[in-house]
């Protein structure tokens, strides 16, 4: 599956979220890195940062992951967008999970990481 | 094993307190944008009530004797490995000074090992659990200023006082997604030294709290008390100065005596605190706040169960020490380094809240504008006699942890040029911290990096000497002997049998795996601790407050119920209706 964006970058994740995605996305299908303080040495852990290639299957994890987070309505994810040609854009995503229907959290992820539209209608309809 | 000076916020891993200089970095803040917010009273984002509770938590700790003492060995340290570089002695000055650092290193790392889980416990029982009440005389400085920063202002002026604001912001803190999502991250985290020691400490800390309530009973629901006796405890303990700075111990034997000693305080803490204590403590910090020693650091005399020849003993080597650092009359390299390290020493009060890179602009009629990545963030009127003209500077909001200082600080400086210094306070603000903070250094960058400057000199002194030997083979150590200090007390209670059950599991995974990494049981078992301290420990409160976040309560003590079965902890009582967790 084609993307104008190829990596998203999770940041502020907890070891739960990191369990839940290596279940959803397959322990290939996400890296992970932790935060560090200044100074590297004196380097402190604290919150997971998830490293997703996107594709079709990850689309469907991520989306598969967002909704065991229903409870919570809507989710702020902080990412970093790495596009192809290597454009790096922080943004923060607000995701509205109240539906039970995956296809409505995918619309929503769709624009977030620039999905081309057709290709984002291959992913709803597969 | 290398021990960091540095202790963070959870859950935003940039944001840290250095025990040395005490300077504070809070990640969140956007100083260029929220500038206004930020110097107003009551303003502050509530966004960054949790990392700012969290870091002026660790502030207020190492602001305290045994604190100033680790930061003054630190110092003296690195002190010492710049005379060593800088002038090269040999013979006996030159075996002298390398002993001495040596010696300064041993005692400082391992005192900051065994007080690592309690920090971040304390730390993280600030974000979680401290609250105060009407029936409450004390206030902690991480609440109290917590207030000032974000609490309603018009609700502080009520004869009331800012119990209500206090209680109202807090719970509403506490109460939302993003809290209950940190407490997580905190069960998430391994029941151990390595990984910074959070929900290690954070255990213990819930822990001796609960021993402490059954002693007395008001401090279930006086968490702030709880957290303001717990943390004199140790960070005044003038006992624990006596042995960081006891002439007649070396090496080994120094690190020996002070991790016997911290273990012996837990005991002490554990078996010994009686009601008396809390009450007599209380006492004594109405008294201070009494007294015209505002800008001190109150002394308690008995509360904290120090025997009195030690007190005594800890009282007069800190004088000394004290001394020392203000003797600076020969004007040798030495006394060069002893004044930087005596002005590092001499600024631990500040707290940090933003510090940016700006560009300023003076214009020629004395007219400033600051910006940052081209956008005007102030401007306003420079003082008299700065020339115009443009260049990098600072921009830095800063104010003081002593209680009469309670103003905020504004600084722009373009180089070494103060722009302009603008205090944000109450109306009579005293003289005094107005003549303080004239000839003081805003950039909390350019006092960070001197501090940097002094551990690069140590870094370099230290690698492949004898004392690196030394020094490594004590901090290959550290880690287990801290756990074997604080699991006993965290997993209190819990039987031989469950014990080899449960730690495995936790040494990896804090509490998820235990409670099968079910997100809605995981999410409750948070919501529940943070429930009965914010709202009431009353089991129908807290059950309608589970129905609004649409979380089942009983689903949840079912859940919890049967990894206690399994397992041992964690543990929720139920009396009376009330609920009480142990986590």
């Amino acid at each position: 599956m084609k993307t104008k964006s190829s990596t998203v970058r999770i940041v502020g994740l907890d070891a739960l979220d990191k369990n839940e995605l290596e279940k959803v996305l397959g322990q290939g299908g996400v890296q992970f890195d932790r935060t560090q303080v200044p100074g590297g040495t004196y380097g402190e852990p604290g919150t997971i940062i998830a490293i997703v290639v996107i594709t079709l299957a990850s689309l469907k994890g991520l989306t598969a992951w967002l909704m065991k987070k229903r409870r919570q309505k809507s989710i702020s994810l902080t990412t970093e967008v790495v596009h192809k040609d290597g454009r790096k854009e922080k943004k923060t995503i607000h995701v509205d999970v109240t539906s039970s229907d995956p296809a409505e959290i995918m619309k929503q992820l769709g624009p977030a990481f620039e999905i081309e539209p057709q290709l984002l209608q291959q992913a709803l309809a597969s | 094993m290398r021990t960091s000076g540095v202790f963070c916020s959870f859950g935003d891993n940039r944001s840290w307190t250095d025990l040395i200089t005490n300077v504070v970095v809070l990640s969140e803040v956007q100083l260029d944008q929220d500038l206004e917010k930020l110097t107003g009273w009551g303003t502050s984002p509530r966004n960054l009530l949790p990392s700012f509770l969290h870091e002026a938590t660790h502030h207020w700790c190492f602001l305290s004797p045994v604190g100033s003492v680790v930061a003054a060995l630190q110092l003296r340290a690195r002190r010492r490995a710049q005379t060593l570089l800088r002038t090269n002695p040999a013979g006996k000055r030159r075996i002298e000074l390398q002993a001495g650092l040596l010696e300064d290193l041993i005692r400082a790392e391992t005192v900051t090992a065994f007080l690592r889980p309690l920090a971040e416990g304390l730390s993280l029982y600030t974000e979680f659990d401290a609250m105060t009440n009407q029936k409450s005389s004390i206030l902690s400085l991480p609440l109290e200023m917590a207030s000032y920063f974000s609490g309603d202002l018009e609700l502080s002026q009520t004869p009331l006082g800012l119990t209500p604001v206090l209680v109202s912001l807090l719970r509403s803190m506490r109460l939302d997604q993003r809290c209950i999502q940190r407490k997580v991250g905190v069960f998430g985290h391994p029941l151990a030294y390595t990984d910074g020691g959070y929900f290690l400490g954070y255990l213990t800390v819930r822990r001796l709290w609960i021993k402490a309530a059954g002693k007395d009973g008001r401090l279930l629901n006086e968490t702030d008390l709880f957290l303001m006796y717990l943390r004199s405890f140790f960070f005044d303990d003038i006992g624990l100065v006596a042995k960081l700075l006891d002439p007649t111990t070396k090496e080994l034997e120094s690190a020996s005596a002070i991790s016997n000693y911290v273990n012996q305080r837990i005991l002490t803490f554990i078996d010994d605190v009686q009601q008396s204590d809390i009450a007599t403590y209380e006492h004594e910090v109405i008294e201070f706040g009494r007294s015209s020693d505002k800008g001190k650091i109150p002394k308690f005399l008995t509360s904290l169960r120090v025997e009195s020849d030690l007190y005594d003993l800890g009282s007069q080597l800190s004088t000394r020490l004290v001394e020392q650092l203000g003797a600076t009359s020969k004007g040798t390299v030495n006394d060069v380094f002893r004044l930087q390290e005596a002005e590092i020493f001499g600024r631990r009060d500040i707290m940090y809240l933003g510090s940016i890179p700006v560009e300023v602009v003076v214009h020629k009629d004395g007219k400033f504008q600051v910006f940052r990545e081209g956008m005007q963030v102030t401007d306003g009127q420079a003082h008299k006699g700065v020339a115009a003209g443009n260049a990098e500077g600072s921009l830095d909001l800063f104010f003081s942890m002593l209680p009469r200082h309670r103003y905020r600080v504004v600084s722009i400086t373009r180089g070494k040029d103060v722009v302009l210094k603008k205090f944000i306070g109450p109306k009579s603000m005293p003289k005094s911290a107005v003549k303080r903070f004239s000839d003081f250094e805003p950039s909390r960058s350019i006092a960070q990096s001197r501090s940097d400057e002094f551990s690069v000199a140590l870094e370099q002194v230290l690698v492949g000497s004898w004392m690196e030997i030394c020094l490594t083979h004590i901090r290959n150590q550290l880690g287990t002997l801290v756990e074997s200090v604080y699991l006993p007390v965290a997993t209190y209670g819990v039987s031989d049998a469950h014990y080899e059950k449960a730690y495995p599991l936790m040494q990896q995974n804090g509490l998820l795996s235990l409670l099968n990494w079910d997100r809605e049981l995981i999410e409750g078992t948070a919501l529940l601790g943070l429930c009965c301290n914010a709202i009431s420990p009353h089991r129908g409160f807290v059950s309608a407050w589970f129905k609004k976040s649409d979380l089942d309560l009983d689903l949840t003590l079912a859940g919890i119920n049967k990894c206690t079965k399994e397992y041992g902890i964690p543990e929720v009582y139920e009396a009376g209706g009330q609920l009480l967790a142990t986590v």
